[in-house]
């Protein structure tokens, strides 16, 4: 079993008269990408403020290797942290902010230096380095913002929503090179894209309201709503045509898992493929027809909508 | 070592910014033109008097003033006869003329009597009654065979080490603090940049104490006040004025005051959220203290006690006044450590007592999230 790297124990934190955070208990192990899921404002931020030591937690702990970050003033050496908003020096050329971080690090001038130029080149910035950083576009500045987390060579990364904003061209290689940290590094995910978390993350906790629903790996979590895939048929026709067809769907195959949300009829079922001549019959003599339609696996998405009734977006 | 790093990226930052760095280095330096051709001869008027005659004698005496001159052969006044009385009040009003003579035939013997009228809070005034008072009293008494008690001789007072005492030697040490205060919005600038770009959090996460942090840019700024003290001192020079015999008082007066600008601009500091407001608020306590420390115009203030042999007024709780007197004492009369140590020493505790506060201000108002947790 890999060893745990980092434990939150009932983490709570409260603004005002609205608990962001509550009872926030979790294991992290050595070597693996965790993936923080959540809408805005699920409280994501707020935890991996806590975590990283930004802000004092009103109740619950914080352990790295088993020792509370409370008055270590040695975890800003271990985690690294990729903020979600950009933030760099703008009159400080790539080379500079990074040489810079390193040293208020505590790395030694030389090896802040090395460090700097390894991870340009990692991030394909060479060509960048001595450029300042107002003077980048926003998917370079982004990449930016991904390597000052990594500077000071941490344990734990921290990188919190590092696709938001981001380009195609820049996203496939921030993703490769998120992917490329694992195993030698922790890393720490915080995201409300699904698809972000389910390709990159080892094991992913969905979080909501400031609270824990569900945690494990993406496979473990899909499997939580049924197995199965699942058919989105948009359906054209009044309400009751389509609410007609819904019912339908659910007298065909009654231990399917059927919801009409407004026009989209989603059904989930085993042998999807094999019930599909019958599912559209009977949504054609509901007097509904199939605008569109297609099939596919369960999704993250769906699991956060079966947790929360809700899309992660909404 | 974190606070070199933090003063080299400050000075980049700055260097890369030339507004900023024309702002602090050659404001100054423009003050220091305007009032060096305005200013640049020694302190003797010509004072326009407005006179009417109303006794014989009269004609002789205005005469007699209009005949005086300085040792440079500038006359002393230049007295008309005023032609139209409707005149002269707004003459007066409008300092236009330093003073308004009417002479009248005299009395019991006496050859003429006088008298003089003007604006008794403007300085011209006061200088020429004086001087008129003077004149026309020994004329009488010589003209009775009786010789003046006192000699009055008009002359510019030299200064005690080097060259004539002008107006600019009175000015330039204002300048000069006016110029390093001008560290107060530039270092709240660099903080609130901090601010505005979140870069500030960076720092907070990158675990840099405040004392680091803080330091570094105080040194970067210390470092802008020796370039800005440089600056202005070959300005000077360029000027005729000759201070290099109190060099060594100039720059530790000088030095003092910025660091007591750090120190407020750390203060302001604490205070904002972005740039514009650091420039604002900056500016606004630079312009408080340079009239306070009386810089500009001179305070007109009661002390409240004495300390060393010093009277202490309540501005003297700003180093700037100290540092503006010692300043005076070494630009003007040359004065040596010696004669403006209790200035120094008084600028150096309040100059020190300024940044650690401003430090503590800053750490316990910005810094404190990060440090809740530690």
């Amino acid at each position: 079993m890999t060893e745990i790297v980092l434990q939150t124990t009932n983490l709570s934190k409260r603004f005002g008269g609205i608990e962001a955070v509550k009872n926030l208990s979790l294991e992290i192990h050595s070597g693996e990408i965790f993936g923080f899921l959540g809408p805005n404002g699920a409280g994501k931020t707020t935890s991996i403020n806590m975590i990283c030591g930004l802000m004092a937690p009103d109740s619950g702990e914080v352990l790295i290797h088993g020792k509370s970050i409370r008055g270590d003033g040695g975890i800003t050496r271990r985690v690294g942290v990729c903020p979600q908003e950009i933030i760099l020096w703008e009159r400080l050329t790539c080379f500079e902010q990074l040489e810079f971080i390193g040293e208020m690090y505590g790395l030694p001038a030389k090896e802040a230096r090395r460090r700097s130029d390894l991870l340009l080149a990692e991030m394909n910035l060479e060509e960048k380095r001595n450029a300042q950083a107002r003077t980048l576009s926003g998917g370079l500045q982004r990449r930016m913002n991904l390597i000052m987390a990594l500077v000071h060579d941490p344990e734990i990364v921290i990188l919190d929503e590092p696709e938001a904003g981001l380009d195609p061209q820049s996203r496939v290689r921030v993703r490769q090179f998120i992917q490329s940290l694992a195993r030698r590094k922790t890393v720490i995910l915080t995201t409300h894209n699904m698809d972000e978390a389910d390709r990159v993350a080892d094991r992913i906790a969905i979080i909501d309201h400031g609270e824990l629903l569900r945690m494990g790996t993406p496979s473990e979590l899909k499997r939580t709503i049924g197995e199965g895939d699942v058919v989105e048929i948009r359906l054209a026709g009044d309400a009751s045509q389509r609410e007609s067809a819904l019912a339908a769907a659910k007298a065909l195959i009654p231990q399917a898992d059927a919801r009409l949300d407004e026009d989209l009829l989603t059904v989930r079922m085993l042998d999807a493929v094999g019930h599909l001549p019958d599912l559209m019959e009977r949504i054609r003599d509901s007097g509904a027809r199939a605008a569109d339609m297609r099939i596919r696996e369960n999704t993250l998405e769906d699991v956060f909508l079966q947790l929360t009734g809700r899309r992660l977006r909404e | 070592m974190k606070i070199l790093a933090v003063a080299r990226k400050s000075l980049i930052e700055l260097l890369r910014e030339p507004m900023l760095m024309g702002m602090v280095l050659l404001t100054p330096l423009a003050f220091l033109l305007v009032y060096g051709f305005a200013y640049q001869t020694p302190h003797l008027k010509t004072y326009r008097v407005l006179a009417t005659i109303e006794a014989e004698a009269g004609n002789d005496a205005v005469e007699y003033l209009r005949s005086l001159t300085y040792p440079d052969g500038r006359p002393v006044f230049a007295v008309e006869i005023a032609a139209d009385p409707v005149k002269i009040d707004p003459a007066l009003r409008d300092r236009a003329a330093a003073a308004f003579l009417t002479i009248e035939p005299g009395t019991n013997g006496v050859l003429f009597s006088y008298t003089l009228r003007g604006d008794a809070l403007f300085a011209d005034f006061l200088s020429a009654s004086s001087i008129l008072e003077s004149r026309l009293s020994g004329y009488l008494l010589d003209a009775e065979g009786i010789s003046l008690p006192v000699r009055v001789v008009e002359n510019s007072i030299p200064a005690l080490s080097f060259g004539t005492r002008t107006d600019f030697s009175v000015y330039a040490p204002g300048l000069l603090v006016f110029a390093v205060l001008l560290l107060v919005p530039q270092t709240a600038l660099l903080l609130g940049r901090e601010m505005r770009t979140r870069t500030i959090r960076r720092l907070q996460l990158s675990g840099v104490s405040s004392v680091e942090w803080l330091g570094g840019i105080g040194l970067s700024q210390l470092v802008m006040a020796v370039l800005q003290i440089i600056l202005f001192l070959i300005g000077l020079m360029l000027f005729g004025l000759d201070y290099t015999r109190a060099l060594i008082p100039i720059f530790v007066a000088s030095f003092l005051t910025a660091l007591s600008a750090v120190g407020a601009g750390l203060v302001v500091g604490c205070f904002i959220q972005n740039d514009s407001q650091a420039v604002n608020l900056g500016a606004s306590v630079t312009m408080l203290q340079v009239f306070i420390s009386g810089s500009f115009f001179p305070m007109p203030l009661q002390p409240l006690f004495h300390l060393f042999g010093h009277e202490i007024a309540w501005n003297d709780a700003f180093p700037a006044t100290h540092a503006m007197i010692a300043l005076q004492q070494a630009v003007t009369y040359g004065a040596d450590l010696s004669r403006i140590g209790f200035r120094l020493a008084a600028a150096a505790v309040l100059s020190v007592m300024f940044f650690l506060a401003g430090a503590l201000l800053f750490q316990w108002k910005v810094f404190r999230a990060a440090k809740s947790t530690s």
